[in-house]
Order: C-alpha cells, then sequence, then structure tokens
C-alpha cells in the first residue's frame, strides 16, 4: 500500500507536469496552427525577440518558456510537499537544485544574444 | 500544412515514443533528424532538442510519478549533479575538440552496452517484474522496496550525463538509467522512469541558454515538440506493458548504435 506522503508528493508533481504541459501545448499549439496561414516569421531568434514579434512567433515562444519553466515549477511543488512531510534533507535537496536551475535562467537572460 | 511541419510531426511523435520507453530524452533522434533531414544547423538542432527533452520528459513524468514507477527522491539526489552538469557542459563544449569528446563518448557507449548485456545474461533483472509486482511502489514508509547503493559515486557520474546533455543536446538517459540500474541496482523500470523524470530538469539547465541566445526556431522547433509531447504520452502508457528484458534489449541495440556514430565521427568519417 503507498503512503500518504509518497501519493502526496506524485500527486503534487503530477499534477504540476501536466498544468505546465497543458499551457506550453496552448501556446505553442495556437502559434503552430496561426503559423501556417502566416508566412512572417523571425527565424532562430532569442526569446525576447519572439515574444516581441507578436502572432505565431510570441506564442510559440511563450509556450517554450512555459515548457521549459515547468521542471522548475515542478521542483517547487516537490520541496513544499516534502516539507510538509517532514522529509527537511530531501526538501533542502530539491530547493538546491531549484536555485541552481534559477541561476542558470537569471544568466541566460543577462547574456543573452542581440534582440 | 506544410509537408515539412508533417514529417517534422512525424519525427517527433516517434522520439518522444522511443525516448518515454526507454527513459532517454530522445535527443539521439531529434538531433540527427533536424540536422540530416532538414539541414538545420547544429546549435539550432541541440536547443530545439533540449525542448523537446524537457517535453518527453514532462509528459511520460507526469504519468510515472503519479503511478509511483518513479522514485523522485532518488532524482533529487542525481538531477543536483546533471543540472551542475549541464552548465559545465555548455561552457566545455566551446573548448574541447569534438573528436575528442565523440571518441571518449563512443567509448563510454559501447562499455554501458556490454556490461547491460552481461547483466542480463547473469540473470541480474527485476523479481519484482517477474512476479507481477511494481517493484517501484513505495511501502508503508514511504521507501521503495529496493535498496540503492553507491550514491556518492552515482551522484558523481550523473555530473558526465548532465555534462553530456548540455554538450550534445541529450537527456543524458543514456547515462544515468544504467548508472542508476547497474551501479544503484535500482530495477531496470525504475530506473527508467527516474531518469525521465530527471531528464526535464536537466534539459532545463540546458535550454535556457539555448533560448535566450537565439539558437531557437520556433516555426521548426512547434511542430517538433508537439509531436514529442503526443509520443511520450503513447510511450509512457505502453512501457508498462512491456517485458524488462526486451527494455534492456532495445536500450542495448540504441546504445550500440549511437556509439558507431559516435566512433565515425571520432575518426572523422561522419
Amino acid at each position: 500500500m503507498e503512503s500518504r506522503a509518497g501519493t502526496d508528493l506524485g500527486r503534487a508533481i503530477a499534477l504540476v507536469l501536466r498544468g505546465g504541459t497543458i499551457l506550453a501545448v496552448a501556446g505553442i499549439g495556437a502559434g503552430f496552427l496561426l503559423a501556417i496561414f502566416n508566412d512572417a516569421e523571425v527565424g532562430p531568434a532569442p526569446l525576447v525577440t519572439m515574444l516581441r514579434a507578436g502572432g505565431a512567433d510570441a506564442l510559440i515562444g511563450a509556450g517554450l518558456l512555459a515548457m521549459t519553466l515547468t521542471p522548475a515549477a515542478a521542483l517547487v511543488a516537490a520541496a513544499v510537499v516534502l516539507a510538509r512531510t517532514g522529509e527537511r534533507r530531501r526538501a533542502i535537496i530539491a530547493c538546491l537544485v531549484l536555485l541552481l536551475l534559477l541561476v542558470g535562467l537569471a544568466a541566460a537572460a543577462l547574456l543573452q544574444g542581440p534582440s | 500544412m506544410p509537408t515539412e511541419s508533417v514529417l517534422l510531426i512525424l519525427g517527433g511523435v516517434t522520439a518522444g515514443a522511443f525516448g518515454a520507453l526507454l527513459g532517454l530524452g530522445g535527443g539521439i533522434l531529434i538531433v540527427p533528424l533536424l540536422t540530416l533531414g532538414f539541414g538545420v544547423p547544429l546549435p539550432t538542432a541541440v536547443g530545439t532538442s533540449l525542448v523537446c527533452v524537457i517535453a518527453t520528459s514532462t509528459g511520460g513524468a507526469a504519468i510515472n510519478v503519479r503511478a509511483g514507477r518513479a522514485d523522485v527522491r532518488l532524482g533529487l539526489s542525481l538531477a543536483a549533479g546533471t543540472v551542475i552538469g549541464a552548465f559545465t557542459g555548455a561552457i566545455v563544449a566551446g573548448f574541447l575538440p569534438e573528436r575528442i569528446l565523440a571518441g571518449l563518448f563512443a567509448a563510454l557507449l559501447a562499455y554501458t552496452a556490454v556490461a547491460m548485456l552481461r547483466g542480463l545474461r547473469a540473470g541480474r533483472d527485476d523479481e519484482g517484474d517477474a512476479a507481477g509486482i511494481d517493484p517501484a511502489a513505495p511501502d508503508g514508509a514511504g521507501a521503495p522496496r529496493y535498496r540503492t547503493t553507491r550514491v556518492p559515486l552515482a551522484i558523481g557520474g550523473s555530473f558526465l550525463a548532465g555534462n553530456a546533455s548540455g554538450l550534445l543536446g541529450i537527456g543524458g538517459g543514456v547515462i544515468t538509467v544504467p548508472l542508476t540500474h547497474l551501479l544503484m541496482e535500482a530495477p531496470m523500470r525504475v530506473a527508467v522512469a527516474t531518469s525521465n523524470y530527471m531528464m526535464g530538469i536537466t534539459g532545463a539547465a540546458g535550454a535556457y541558454a539555448y533560448l535566450f541566445r537565439g539558437d531557437i526556431d520556433p516555426r521548426q522547433a512547434a511542430p517538433v515538440v508537439l509531436g514529442v509531447i503526443a509520443g511520450a504520452g503513447i510511450g509512457a502508457r505502453i512501457g508498462p506493458r512491456l517485458r524488462t528484458k526486451w527494455l534492456v534489449v532495445l536500450f542495448v541495440v540504441v546504445l550500440g548504435y549511437v556509439a558507431l556514430q559516435m566512433a565515425l565521427r571520432a575518426v572523422g568519417m561522419s
């Protein structure tokens, strides 16, 4: 029989992963459909350029951003559930991994290509 | 719909299903598909591949984690190593000659394939699977029924997996699955599901740089990512019905193929 802690952790992570995926698919899917009827495109471009371009590219860019942020959001959910169930060491590890991801995100945003 | 988009979606579905079945991110298929099939520059293919790695992970892991097949606690410990490795890999990529890297990678993959085959022949496999018991199902204390060993060594190994991810746009499953199964002695099915969960975190660490730097083409990435998400869901659903033995055999075949490609690149024939 599965424990309450295991069930809560699995549920919370699955919920966030599913939610993030739905959000990402909505953005990427809408952008993809719009792109079929729109020839103007930015090509390979920094995220900021995609978002500023508007229309299909902005929707796809927002979807891609949602996709890349989903694992980080799942880490937040894992840390919260682990802390609540008294698994402090595991919660700290989850926070440490999350911090590393956020540092990478900040560094990438600061050192981004020309937009 | 343009033919290219249809082909990209189909390629994504195949890579996603394959990735979820074997605990891989699908980058092994996506990078060659984009570079060789569609003439996409390598950095753009790697960037797109990393987003697909995350898509494979989130699509499959939502099912695996909920069903208790992925060991989240183990995955978090190893993810600390893979994330640092992915950052380092992205930096080292600019300095290390590609042929040396390819040669080292080919040797590692070939060794892993042989080790997994030997483990299979020695009958070292999931007893729980044979008895129809889910070996990953936590017991009353919330801990899995198996015991993992050599955790510090495995975290060091996961650093290498992250390195490979940041360098080559793969999920790192070719390293983390054997690492978890052979070194840590977790059941194969748990190793595959846990790797699938981890690679989303690893992929994100590398993907941010590519996304902000401008190495992703939104019009090419969209159909591939959508296909990968659909394929990952299919793979995660049919995976539990497959026999572990065949999963290992399939995995060894993939390792052999990638090792050959890497060896050819190392000697300048690819």
